[in-house]
């Protein structure tokens, strides 16, 4: 009892603020009613980027909440989202938890609010459904692989028959031979996926980058998405190795050709290269399209910014790559192509040996 | 001529096994499920079993298990409609004297079948000469 009433003797508005302002978690306190701000602590400044005079007897609509944010009720452990606008333009996804201050007489007179950044679990989470959706695609590709090559083995083996049959030069003949081209083709699809989806697992191990990127090309060459772009490769000589998960590290070269190839709605061409510098194995995606205006240029990597939202942009292909080639214990950074494109570049730990 | 035992649960691909085989001089014969194909392996002598990896019941890995329980030397191939190294390396571990990977070539599986063959040949030649 001595101890509380020692402290009591220290409590004071300079005591709580200071209390308040070494706690990690954001907390504001607002009026009941009117929700004008009494108190904000250190941690809700850093997050919503303002000064405390920018913050204290503001009211709704709060200068810090994103376009379309609109007051909600304020009850005894309302939980709620939300997302704030940074004065820099960032937009931070939060969860609100609401808590009754009373005052003296028993009546509400304030709330204080528990306010936890969401953006760091979204990206997470968002990693986490990308590489769960990969595996589900190596899971699924033998069985599809299977399914599909045995009817293509009769068509094939049909058409060489009778191919056997008909007059070579004549127009049935030429025809036949098409279907066999075309056939052939599909076995070569039903290929490219199979290696793209060989490895169904985020296991890390030592792996030749090289393969990882040809395999990736290989993919995205045979997908519609890809016409009218030219994919040129620049794999140098000798391999590239690498410690990490072959399958994470493709979703980077899948993100970054997806990018490029945005950005040549008209055709193009995009050139990955490989290069071995000291302890470090680099690979560049540049384009020959318009390259990222110079404002955009530092918060391309921000999750869930886009420039292409109109066209389903999520805005998490580069944050997620960015996440991947960091846990990898690498960098990827953006700069301007030699043509004015954009060229991202992807730096790894070297392993000299398997 | 050799003879050789065609197994697949899919008809189309196994009469179209059976006749590229049988371009190439074999006499072959073609089943269905892996029951119909040991019974006959019990009334009838042949050179090479191709069956496929992939069937319901029974996978020709078993299978492949079965037919050596009771005749070592018979040589296997295995055809698969998914070409991966995970197939490759059981397959090769159980013993199996080849592996096609759907969709193959007439020449594909002829040649595969005439080397399964030709090795089977000369093992049991050396074993004789022993």
């Amino acid at each position: 009892m001595e101890t509380q009433a020692d402290l009591d003797q220290h409590v004071d508005g300079a005591f709580l603020r200071a209390l308040l302002d070494t706690v990690p978690t954001a907390l504001s306190v607002v009026e009941a009613g009117t929700r004008r701000v009494l108190s904000a602590n250190r941690a809700f400044l850093e997050l919503v980027g303002l000064e405390l005079d920018q913050v204290l007897g503001a009211t709704p609509p709060y200068p810090w909440w994103a376009a379309g944010e609109t007051a909600r009720p304020a009850g005894d452990g309302a939980r709620y989202g939300r997302v704030y606008l940074r004065p820099d333009g960032v937009e931070v996804p939060v969860e609100l938890a609401l808590h009754d201050i009373r005052g003296a007489g028993g009546a509400v007179t304030s709330h204080l609010a528990v306010i936890t950044d969401l953006s760091e679990r979204r990206r997470l989470e968002r990693q986490l459904a990308q590489s769960g959706k990969l595996a589900a695609i190596g899971e699924l590709a033998a069985g599809v692989a299977h399914e599909i090559n045995n009817p293509l083995f009769a068509i094939l083996g049909l058409v060489e028959f009778v191919l056997a049959d008909v007059e070579p030069g004549s127009k049935s003949h030429e025809r036949l031979k098409l279907v066999h081209e075309t056939a052939l083709e599909i076995k070569e699809i039903v290929r490219a996926l199979l290696d793209f989806a060989r490895e169904s697992s985020d296991e890390q191990r030592v792996v030749a980058l090289d393969d990882v990127v040809r395999e990736t090309v290989d993919l995205v060459r045979r997908t519609s998405a890809n016409r009218g772009v030219e994919i040129e490769q620049s794999l140098g000589e000798g391999t590239f190795l690498v410690h990490g998960s072959p399958n994470q590290l493709k979703q980077i070269f899948l993100n970054l050709l997806a990018n490029a190839r945005q950005a040549l709605p008209n055709g193009g061409v995009v050139t990955l290269r490989l290069e071995s510098d000291g302890d470090w194995v680099s690979a560049s995606v540049s384009d020959t399209g318009p390259g990222i205006a110079p404002d955009e240029l530092p918060r391309i990597f921000e999750p869930f910014y886009t420039t292409r939202r109109a066209e389903g942009g999520t805005g998490l292909g580069l944050s997620v790559s960015l996440g991947i080639a960091e846990a990898h214990g690498g960098t990827l950074t953006a700069s301007e192509a030699p043509g004015g494109g954009a060229a991202f570049t992807l730096r790894l730990p070297r392993r000299t040996h398997a | 001529m050799s003879r050789i035992l065609v197994i697949d649960d899919e008809p189309v691909v196994r009469c179209l096994m059976v006749e590229i085989l049988g371009a190439a001089l074999h006499d072959v014969a073609g089943v269905d499920d892996v029951e119909q194909a040991l019974a006959l392996l019990e009334l009838e002598e042949f050179d090479l079993v191709v069956c496929d990896i992939v069937m319901p019941g029974c996978s020709g890995l078993e299978l492949l298990g079965a037919i050596h329980a009771r005749r070592p030397s018979l040589p296997v191939v295995l055809v698969t409609g998914a070409g991966t190294y995970e197939n490759l390396s059981q397959a090769l571990a159980r013993g199996a004297a080849g592996l096609v990977t759907k969709p193959f070539s007439h020449a594909e599986l002829q040649a595969a079948a005439a080397d399964a063959i030709r090795r089977a040949e000369r093992s049991a030649r050396e074993l004789r000469e022993r």
